[in-house]
């Protein structure tokens, strides 16, 4: 490059120089040769599979006890059940923001970490899918849920919300799956194409569905595609907002809040972002990919981290604000946040989600990893602590004092929550070792399109 | 085995290894011993004895596959070889008995020195439900919670079944004939055969006793209650020169002074008066109750002034009440101002009413008696007991263990009660039990620490399987008929002292023989039917003259210690109960233990929270045990409740609470002084409500009742603004169609009683949860009673001052006189506009066109939404598999030796359990939602009648289990679109309201806000 050149406006999002061979050979490594994969892969994957262990346990007591072994009781009838699945709802949300919203909006700079996110949005509605059924008094009939024709001529209640989750956990599901797999299929070829071993070739042979990569196959897949990310962008907006609605709907003070829909799904991007940041940063850590998730794309996951961050943080002192304003309840319910028996969790909250995001107003914050690491690991705490300040902490004292009562978790509740964190670190591993966890087509397309408007930008 | 293997052993060997082994071991046979090869390869194969498979040739091959063929198609005969059941119709149908159609038997049953009428419901012969007799002339078709709980005794797998010598299982026969040794024995020997008993309340048994004296003339007949009735029988002696009973009528009293006297409580007879002091409080005819108490009752919690202090302190005010009316002055150590106020009113009163309580010494019971002279009330009548006798209780007991101690007593008969648990412990009853008396049997219901100590343990019949009768306070005679054959192998008391006196007759001949007079004539049918002896009680003024030994009771110092009856265990008899055991005790809502109440002053400067250990020193006796920090207890003083903590007790009871009686002596028997320390130690303590304010919000409403009736009652305003709730605002009704079911709680009437809860219990199939899971919050109970304190009278609803909690505002709850206690029992609502039906997912909730909010729990899948938004928080959710919750006492709780006996027994314990169940209400499982049902039940039932006699149902025809049982008429249950009915009337009462009425769930329960009738000149006070 000519010395006289202006400077690019922006950082280059894949730095150093690589043909596209290189990225075929420096993703496709990943999942060809084990060798590839050290000690850490190996670790990290135990440690998941046997505290996944923990969870097949926790499971399999509740099913032959009850949900009495949970801390659940009467007025706090949702505890760690409702917590964790709202929590690991959230988490998704940031893998939805990425390949939808941001494909639509056209912002390259998502390709070299959607597959990743797509894939923990996936893992994170599995996890979260256990608990609305595992937490029902009976698993066995929660299938009641859905509308299907039965001979009791019994229609769910189309009235609760609890039914409108079903639909919009259950599309979620279903959409995220199918967007992923599409997502796979020109990878999945240039891993068969890379393959040496006859299993795997025939594996990923399989996988692609005779995906060849003639330009008619280009031009459809991207029209698909496209349209895939229309369909989806508006669940980003719907399964939170559903998934407040489960609250909303009520007459619990500290859930009668019309503020919910926004403000969840805020708090869902905000959550997923830093569940992404904090695999990402290891990841390309160990896998030696910083070329392809730059700091550049630290700095700005930071950057929507905080917005929405700020956002969440607004819609908690608009909460206080409103409460103040309404009846006598609402005041208790928010003094009660402020100074009753749990306050403790709440300061925290405000802490974790409100404060400690603030730190990366500071640009150098944003791309030091270790700062960024640890406001991501506060983020998901803080919002794991929302959830709980929201669901038994307004459960425990609302109308009548005589009801009113604590909630402690029990063992089992714990375990069923690491369970399926463990679960979540499991399939992530297996996820980094047999599929490309940055998408090497769209990576490939990155650097074709960089360089197009880099000499765009000659001319 | 075969035999050509015998002598395949060396006998050597097996010498040897016999000598290596200690212990019991069993073997088989010698071979097993030797450990011999062939031996090991003999017990390994299958098919031992058979030569080999290939010794199997092809014909006999087929013959087997053959013959397994044919047996094969025998299977379809299973019958044949396995028991089967059969299910058929009657073939000659019994007199009466429709299936399906519940029976209602009159019967009775003996409670505190009185009797409570009552009409168990049979289905197919067999009792599931206990109600009121309406036709019984004293508690007129009212109960409390102890008959309610009467049916779970009768089903409790710990029941006393079989008679047992020394623990190991016995005749009837054995116990007559070493009974009759032993009284012969005795009776040659010169000494006493005591039969000690609990009061004696039947005619029946009181006769056979007789016939016993009249063949034993040394025997000697002692009544012991743990609850003894000793100190008003020793006053009214003193007054009247007999020990007779106190009969309080409250249906015209208009000043009504109780004197550490529980009306609705522990006083003999609450049934009653709770329902004639109800009837006497209302706008138009409100009379005005003063209490003064140590430990916090339901009677100070109704009361219009109160006054807390401790029981030497209510001694003196008795003293001080009885001096001013007869015009002495003013005596020193109690509150003049009260005294002269309550003095006053009693004076200008038409009928005064002044009583105490059991727990009051006898010198104030003598003081009672001569107050209630001065005033010429006609309120309290006399009624001598069934059995009177020459010295006091406690009197009667100490001979028995001074004779018991210079061994001159030669038989010792023990007739219910416990009282190797509950004898006051300075009489060391246990030692006299076990070693003093060379023969001992104690009869009884449950066996106890009395029974196991005894040498016979003779098992007695429940009250609803034998024939027998009892006296209520009045003398009103039941007789009580049994509903069905003795489960186990059981006599009742009277059969039993009939037999012992060597006339063995069946209960039915000897309660005949009582009443021979009307045996055989239409007036025993009536009887039988009624459940009553018409005009059997009469109980009669008195007039006496005994002032002299009236003695100034000294004013104690320092920390004094009460003792009460439990009120949900008794004396321990209801320790085994699980109804009783759970449920919430008023005021405190403590289940499953009886802790240490102490003064909320005291536990600030104790730094005591609730759960924390303290010691209680009387003399040289100690014991330890949990406290709870009580609002509106008198300062210096604890309460000790006597009932829990029995060592023998079953598997429901073991481990609940402690036992206090270690430190009840017989000088100290009702109180104490006493040392308190905090130990260190902790229990956590199950309560059902742990908040106790109200947090300024309309919940409870209470009004002067002069404000009542000139209509100037501060009723609070709610803005029904848009920011409150999201449901509209509909001014239109609720599409009515047919009935619409509604019910009223007056809070005027309700006393907290707890009838109702146990009630709802035993209706509804309500399964009992355990400690365990009550202190997790999940009791199970379908109606609550709901506790609230505020500081100052609560006369105004805008009270800034009702923020109580004491645990976090101990210093503003000090003064315990400043205390009011409202209470409110609580159930569904059955909302107009219900907000759990919309958000449950699967339409298991859903409103039925009569108002109705139903509850489907085949439906449910048990998402507990429907609780989360209910804001009354009334449903209940199965977590576990409580109604098959037996099983969670006997597996949980550490059986003690004696009990091994019965634990074989238990497995049939749970099917024992299920035959208690109401047919008519569904058994909920595992996972689903339950709730209030308004008794749907009984509405249905008497819509099936009413439809086959094609008219309408009538206003009253339909009665809930809870206000069925309800002692004072709090709750009525009716027809709202029936403008005339009852309920309708009630709603239209400018006291009724909505609780919550802002959220615009339109509730179909509403409340009668609560009346208070303070002294106009002791509002300052």
């Amino acid at each position: 490059m000519a010395a006289v050149e202006k400077e690019p406006i922006q950082e280059p999002l894949i730095t150093g120089e690589h043909s596209y061979a290189d990225f075929d050979e420096q993703i496709g490594r990943l999942v060809l040769k084990q060798s590839s994969h050290g000690k850490k892969w190996f670790a990290m994957l135990g440690i998941g599979i046997l505290g996944a262990h923990l969870l097949l346990l926790a499971i399999g007591v509740l099913l032959w006890q009850g949900i009495g072994i949970w801390g659940n009781n009467q007025p706090v009838a949702w505890g760690f059940d409702i917590i964790n699945f709202v929590w690991w709802i959230g988490i998704g949300h940031a893998g939805t923001l990425i390949w939808a919203v941001l494909l639509l909006l056209r912002q390259q700079w998502r390709n070299s970490i959607n597959r990743f996110a797509e894939a923990m949005t996936i893992f994170a509605v599995m996890c979260a899918g256990l608990y609305p059924l595992l937490h029902t008094g009976r698993p066995w009939v929660a299938y009641w849920l859905f509308p299907y024709p039965n001979v009791l001529a019994m229609w769910p209640n189309f009235r609760s919300p609890l039914v409108w989750d079903v639909f919009a956990v259950s599309t979620y599901a279903t959409i995220s799956i199918l967007f992923w797999f599409f997502g796979l299929i020109p990878d999945f070829a240039t891993l068969r194409d890379k393959a040496t071993s006859m299993t795997t070739k025939k594996i990923y042979g399989l996988l692609s569905m005779g995906w060849r990569g003639s330009a008619q196959h280009w031009s459809r897949y991207e029209a698909a595609y496209l349209i895939l990310a229309g369909l989806s962008t508006p669940l980003v907006l719907s399964v939170h907002s559903i998934v407040s609605l489960d609250f909303a709907v009520s007459i619990v003070p500290g859930w009668n809040v019309t503020l919910f829909p926004p403000y969840f799904v805020a708090g869902a991007v905000f959550a997923g972002f830093a569940m992404v940041l904090t695999f990402a940063m290891p990841l390309r850590k160990w896998y030696k990919l910083e070329h392809l998730i730059t700091d550049l794309h630290l700095d700005w996951m930071a950057k929507i981290m905080l917005t929405t961050g700020l956002i969440v943080f607004y819609g908690y002192l608009m909460e206080v604000y409103y409460a103040f304003l309404g009846n006598e309840y609402e005041m208790f319910m928010s003094s009660n946040r402020f100074g009753g028996p749990y306050s403790g969790m709440f300061w925290m909250l405000w802490f974790f989600n409100g404060l400690l995001p603030l730190i990366l107003f500071a640009p150098k914050n944003r791309r030091n990893t270790k700062v960024l690491w640890v406001v991501s690991m506060g983020v998901s705490i803080g919002m794991w602590l929302e959830r709980f300040v929201i669901i038994p902490m307004s459960l425990h004292r609302d109308y009548l004092p005589s009801s009113w009562g604590m909630y402690y978790p029990t063992v089992w509740d714990i375990m069923m929550f690491a369970g399926t964190i463990f679960f979540f670190i499991t399939l992530m591993f297996l996820f980094v070792r047999f599929l490309p966890f940055i998408n090497i087509f769209e990576v490939k397309d990155l650097k074709y399109k960089l360089e197009q408007q880099r000499k765009g930008a000659k001319h | 085995m075969p035999e050509t293997k015998n002598q395949g052993f060396d006998l050597e060997a097996v010498r040897e290894k016999l000598a290596s082994k200690s212990g019991p071991e069993y073997w088989r046979s010698f071979e097993e011993i030797a450990e011999t090869p062939e031996f090991n390869a003999w017990v390994e194969d299958e098919f031992p004895n058979r030569s080999s498979l290939l010794d199997i040739n092809r014909r006999d091959l087929i013959k087997f596959m053959g013959a397994s063929m044919m047996l094969a198609g025998l299977a379809g005969c299973r019958s044949l070889v396995l028991p089967t059941e059969k299910v058929v119709p009657y073939v000659t149908k019994p007199e009466e008995i429709i299936p399906g159609r519940p029976l209602q038997f009159a019967t009775a049953m003996a409670h505190n020195q009185s009797a409570i009428g009552l009409l168990v419901t049979s289905y197919e012969g067999r009792p599931v439900k206990v109600e009121g007799n309406p036709t019984h002339p004293t508690t007129k078709g009212k109960t409390n919670s102890y008959a309610q709980a009467a049916i779970l005794d009768m089903y409790d797998p710990d029941r006393a079944r079989e008679v047992h010598k020394n623990n190991f299982p016995s005749t009837w026969d054995i116990l007559g004939r070493e009974a009759e040794a032993a009284f012969t024995a005795a009776q040659q020997g010169g000494k006493s055969i005591v039969i000690l008993t609990e009061s004696i309340t039947s005619p029946t048994v009181n006769a056979q006793i007789k016939r016993f004296e009249a063949k034993f003339p040394t025997a000697m007949v002692v009544q012991y209650d743990a609850v003894s009735p000793d100190n008003m029988l020793e006053g009214n002696r003193a007054i009247f020169g007999q020990p007779v009973l106190s009969v309080v009528s409250l249906a015209e009293a208009d000043v009504i002074v109780s004197f550490d006297g529980d009306i609705f409580g522990d006083m003999p007879d609450s049934v009653r008066m709770s329902g004639e002091f109800a009837a006497n409080r209302g706008k138009d005819g409100m009379n005005r109750l003063y209490a003064v108490e140590s430990s916090p009752n339901l009677t100070g919690a109704m009361a219009d002034h109160r006054k807390a202090v401790k029981p030497s302190v209510v001694e003196t005010m008795i003293m001080a009440v009885a001096t001013a009316l007869m015009g002495g002055g003013p005596v020193a150590g109690v509150d003049a101002a009260f005294v002269d106020m309550m003095v006053k009113d009693l004076r200008a009163a038409k009928n005064p009413a002044v009583l105490a309580g059991l727990s009051v010494s006898a010198n104030g019971h003598a003081f009672i008696a001569s107050i209630n002279q001065v005033l010429s009330a006609k309120t309290t009548t006399y009624q001598a007991p069934v059995r009177a006798q020459e010295t006091s209780q406690l009197e009667g007991l100490r001979k028995i263990a001074d004779k018991a101690k210079n061994g001159s007593v030669g038989a010792l008969v023990i007739l219910g009660g416990d009282p190797v648990y509950n004898a006051p412990a300075d009489l060391n009853f246990a030692e006299i039990v076990k070693t003093q008396v060379p023969f001992s049997v104690h009869h009884t219901e449950h066996y106890g620490d009395t029974s196991f100590l005894c040498r016979f343990q003779a098992p007695c019949n429940h009250i609803f399987e034998g024939w027998g009768d009892v006296r209520a306070l009045d003398g009103t005679v039941s007789v009580q008929q049994p509903l069905i054959a003795p489960l186990f192998n059981t006599k009742t008391a009277s059969e039993f002292i009939a037999t012992l006196a060597g006339r063995p007759r069946t209960s039915h001949e000897l309660v005949k023989e009582t009443y021979a007079p009307i045996a055989k004539t239409s007036a025993w049918d009536k009887a039988l039917n009624d459940g009553v002896i018409a005009n059997s009680g009469a109980p009669k003024a008195m007039t006496g003259s005994g002032q002299t030994p009236l003695t100034t009771p000294k004013l104690g110092k320092g920390i004094e210690v009460c003792f009460r009856a439990d009120a949900t265990l008794w004396d321990g008899k209801y320790a085994n109960n699980g109804w009783m055991q759970e449920l919430p005790k008023p005021l405190t809502t403590v289940t499953w233990d009886n802790p240490v109440l102490i003064p909320t002053r005291m536990a600030s400067s104790m730094d005591i929270e609730n759960g924390d250990h303290v010691l209680v020193t009387i003399g040289n006796m100690k014991v330890e045990g949990p406290a709870l920090v009580c609002v509106g207890h008198a300062d210096d003083c604890v309460t000790l409740s006597i009932g829990s903590g029995r060592k023998e007790v079953g598997s429901v009871g073991h481990g609940a609470g402690f036992n206090v009686n270690p430190v009840r002596s017989t000088s100290g028997f009702w109180s104490a002084v006493a040392t308190v320390v905090k130990t260190g130690n902790r229990t956590d303590l199950a309560l059902t409500q742990t908040h106790h304010s109200m947090q300024g919000r309309d919940i409870i409403r209470a009004f002067d009742v002069e404000d009542v009736r000139k209509d100037t009652m501060d009723i609070p305003e709610h803005h029904f603004d848009i920011h409150t709730n999201m449901y509209p605002d509909t001014k239109d009704e609720f599409p009515w169609d047919g009935a619409q079911w509604a019910m009223t709680i007056d809070l005027n009437l309700c006393t907290g009683c707890n009838a109702c809860v146990t009630a709802c219990q035993a209706e509804n199939n309500i399964p009992v949860v355990g400690k365990l899971q009550v202190l997790k919050g999940r009791e199970m109970h379908w109606i609550r009673i709901d506790r609230y304190y505020r500081v100052g009278a609560g006369h105004s609803q805008s009270d800034p001052n009702d923020q109580v909690d004491p645990k976090n505002h101990l210093n503003d709850v000090a003064n315990p006189d400043a205390i009011s206690t409202v209470m409110m029992p609580l159930a569904c609502m059955h909302c107009e506009v219900a907000p759990c039906e919309p958000v449950c997912p699967v339409a298991a909730t859903v409103h039925s066109h009569e108002g109705l909010n139903q509850m489907v729990y085949n439906r449910c899948v048990g998402t507990r939404y429907c609780s989360n938004n209910c804001p009354y928080k009334v449903r209940r959710f199965n977590f576990l598999n409580y109604t098959d919750n037996q099983g969670q006492f006997m597996d949980r709780t550490e059986v003690p030796y004696t009990w091994t006996l019965t634990t074989t027994e238990k497995p049939s314990g749970r099917a024992m359990l299920k035959l208690l169940n109401n047919p008519n209400v569904t058994v909920r499982g595992r996972g689903v939602m339950e709730k209030c049902t308004y008794c749907v039940q009984r509405i249905n039932a008497t819509r099936i009648d009413a439809k086959r006699e094609k008219r309408a149902i009538k206003d009253g025809e339909i009665v809930t289990a809870c206000e069925a049982a309800c002692p004072t008429n709090a709750i009525i249950f009716g027809n709202i679109a029936d403008p005339v009915s009852a309920v309708s009337k009630s709603r239209k009462d400018p006291r009724n309201y909505k609780l919550l009425e802002e959220l615009n769930t339109r509730n179909r329960t509403t409340y009668l806000a609560k009346m208070r009738n303070p002294n106009p000149e002791m509002k300052n006070v």
